[in-house]
């Protein structure tokens, strides 16, 4: 009899101790990012990174960094079912803990769920049938963080036929979208910014398959009306081959292409903030136009100074990227400034030692 | 005998509702089994035709250049492989982002272009044994015989080029070598060349430029083994199990009759 007792106590026992552990990851105290140059900011990858002390590690080393900013997508194509259901339990971990680290959010939304578009069409089709579905989740989405969330940037690159899901790329069918997205968001978070354009640096004519020129997209985006609906700018700027301080010209893509953007914004009579939501170099071997490490360290680091302090009107100089969850076996992997496995790469410490005033 | 009457008294006590179970149970694991071992149509359409379409991006030397006419460690093998299996070769250019989905879509049959093994893409693609190690090797001095991996790197310094995939492998290194320290330079060849001055212990670096640059620098060897794994490898379709078996039996063969070796050493020098 006691024995039999004494087996069912050691088997209560090996099944307490069987029990998963509880989450352990707590937000802890809140902080505040610490930097000499608050125009650094930084998009993250978290997305596809489900475990939450991996995005809890991510944003502290972020902000540990000095980086002010981050920009993070959020895919509607995640979140929303059909019936309107809403999953809310990513963004709010993501949110969550860029709170309590003190970092200003800029959410980029975009991929339309498949209850939202025509059959055979990719995430990135987006016709002007679902716009106001796709303003509707973006306010609800505002309204959600509108304490954590700095701006909205609607829809990403879309003068690229890939990223507007090779329909033709008209500048002002996105100006429709920007207008009522930004309608539904001021009407249920008035004080979210909205960002437009983040539109891909290229030298395509008009007529090409592929996409259209940066800066004619940008210019018939504004005879559409687009400095109507918009807060700020999103820019999109690579430096490829060139360090930072060779001077734009419009027929070359380099990091200052954004002084452009600059020129036909006030053309138009928009003196609004550019946020600078992706930038950086790339040095893996294998890309046609990488450039060798050293110089990726240099040419961002210098290019984040010569921002701060020649172009008052830039708000954000987001570098691209953090960290990928896992290694994409390609040269995306030489464009993030931390491995899978949270080890600094060098550029990381040079940006760490500029934003600490070093 | 004694279990031939075993079998029998079993089937006798057996009902015809068993024997349903039985069929569907054995049909399901035929079935199931089935598909893995049926040979798909790409390697006897490449028997029949005579010709393999290797796909590949003609941006990488030495692995692969079109500049001034395809050549490359790639191309020497692809070309090795076509003899061995008594076919022709036929080139097939992509840029490297259309790599994959060519060979998706059916515009040629393999990829032998300088291609690291990634698992997240091993739902639709299977690869061959790896061909080539790209990962980071530690050059060392001929006259430093104490030295021979990072671990005996404890108080020495190891020189990389700044920012490199060396460094970083340095970097993660430090939290398992006591005062490794590092020192960095402009250029891989940088990072050689203090390892030849004796200025430090060794150099961390990728194979081919670590290679080329023993290649006409006598004084330096590289450590047996690998830092890092990167490993090259051709891809199939999935389903292509029998073309892969193919072809990690030729890729066995190029090996172990020192084939494989003499064509990258032929363009990065020997081992």
């Amino acid at each position: 009899m006691f024995s039999r007792l004494l087996r069912g106590a050691a088997l209560i026992l090996i099944l307490v101790a069987l029990k998963p552990a509880p989450d352990l990851v707590v937000l802890g105290p809140p902080q505040t990012p610490s930097s000499t140059m608050p125009v650094l900011g930084v998009h993250t990858r978290l997305t596809d990174e489900v475990e939450e002390w991996k995005i809890k590690q991510s944003l502290e080393m972020v902000r540990e960094m000095g980086a002010t900013t981050i920009v993070e997508f959020f895919p509607w194509a995640y979140y929303q079912g059909e019936s309107g259901g809403i999953a809310w339990q990513h963004p709010d971990l993501v949110m969550k803990h860029a709170h309590a680290q003190g970092l200003r959010v800029i959410a980029r939304i975009g991929l339309t769920p498949e209850w939202a578009r025509p059959e055979e069409t990719t995430l990135n089709y987006l016709g002007p049938e679902s716009y106001a579905d796709f303003a509707a989740f973006t306010a609800e989405f505002a309204a959600r963080y509108e304490d954590e969330l700095h701006a909205i940037i609607v829809w990403n690159e879309p003068n690229l036929a890939f990223e507007w899901g090779y329909q033709p790329t008209t500048a002002a069918d996105y100006v429709h979208l920007l207008a009522q997205t930004a309608a539904a968001v001021r009407q249920t978070a008035p004080d979210v910014l909205i960002l437009g354009g983040a539109l891909a640096p290229t030298l395509e004519p008009e007529g090409s398959p592929w996409g259209l020129n940066d800066l004619i997209y940008l210019e018939q985006m504004y005879a559409a009306g687009a400095a109507d609906h918009l807060d700020g700018l999103a820019v999109h700027t690579y430096g490829f081959q060139f360090p930072p301080e060779t001077p734009p010209e419009p027929g070359l893509l380099n990091f200052r292409r954004y002084e452009l953007y600059r020129d036909i914004m006030l053309d138009y009579g928009h003196d609004s903030p550019v946020y600078i939501t992706e930038t950086g170099w790339n040095d893996h071997p294998r890309w046609t136009r990488a450039v060798r490490p050293g110089q990726r360290i240099d040419y961002t680091t210098n290019a984040i100074i010569q921002v701060a302090e020649q172009t008052p009107w830039v708000e954000t100089a987001a570098i691209w990227m953090f960290r990928t969850p896992a290694p994409t076996k390609s040269y995306m992997d030489a464009y993030s400034l931390v491995t899978p496995e949270f080890i600094e790469k060098p550029i990381y410490t040079a940006l760490q030692e500029i934003a600490s005033g070093e | 005998m004694a279990s031939d009457k075993v079998i029998s008294r079993k089937y006798e006590v057996r009902s015809p509702k068993w024997r349903t179970c039985y069929f569907i149970l054995i049909t399901s694991f035929f079935l199931l089994f089935s598909g893995c071992t049926s040979r798909s149509q790409t390697l006897d359409r490449i028997q029949a035709d005579g010709v393999i379409r290797v796909g590949l991006d003609p941006t990488f030397p030495p692995f692969e250049n079109g500049d001034g006419g395809l050549h490359g460690i790639d191309i020497d093998l692809a070309n090795a492989i076509g003899r061995e299996m008594g076919i022709e070769v036929e080139f097939v250019l992509f840029g490297y982002d259309g790599l994959y989905d060519a060979l998706l879509i059916d515009q040629c049959d393999v990829l032998i272009s300088a291609l690291i093994i990634d698992e997240t893409k091993t739902k639709d693609f299977a690869y061959s044994e790896p061909y080539f190690n790209a990962g980071q090797f530690l050059v060392l001095h001929t006259d430093s015989a104490a030295v021979n991996s990072l671990t005996d790197f404890e108080g020495k310094t190891v020189s990389v080029e700044t920012g490199s995939a060396g460094h970083v492998a340095a970097i993660s290194a430090q939290n398992r070598v006591r005062d490794l320290r590092i020192q960095t330079l402009p250029t891989p060849d940088d990072a050689m060349w203090t390892v030849l001055q004796q200025e430090t212990a060794g150099a961390l670096v990728d194979q081919v430029n670590a290679r080329l640059y023993i290649q006409t620098h006598p004084g330096l060897t590289l450590a047996p083994e690998p830092i890092t794994v990167e490993p090259y490898a051709i891809v199939v379709r999935k389903d292509d199990d029998d073309l892969l078996d193919e072809l990690n039996r030729v890729l066995d063969r190029l090996t172990s009759s020192g084939e494989l070796e003499q064509i990258v050493g032929q363009w990065i020098g020997t081992d």
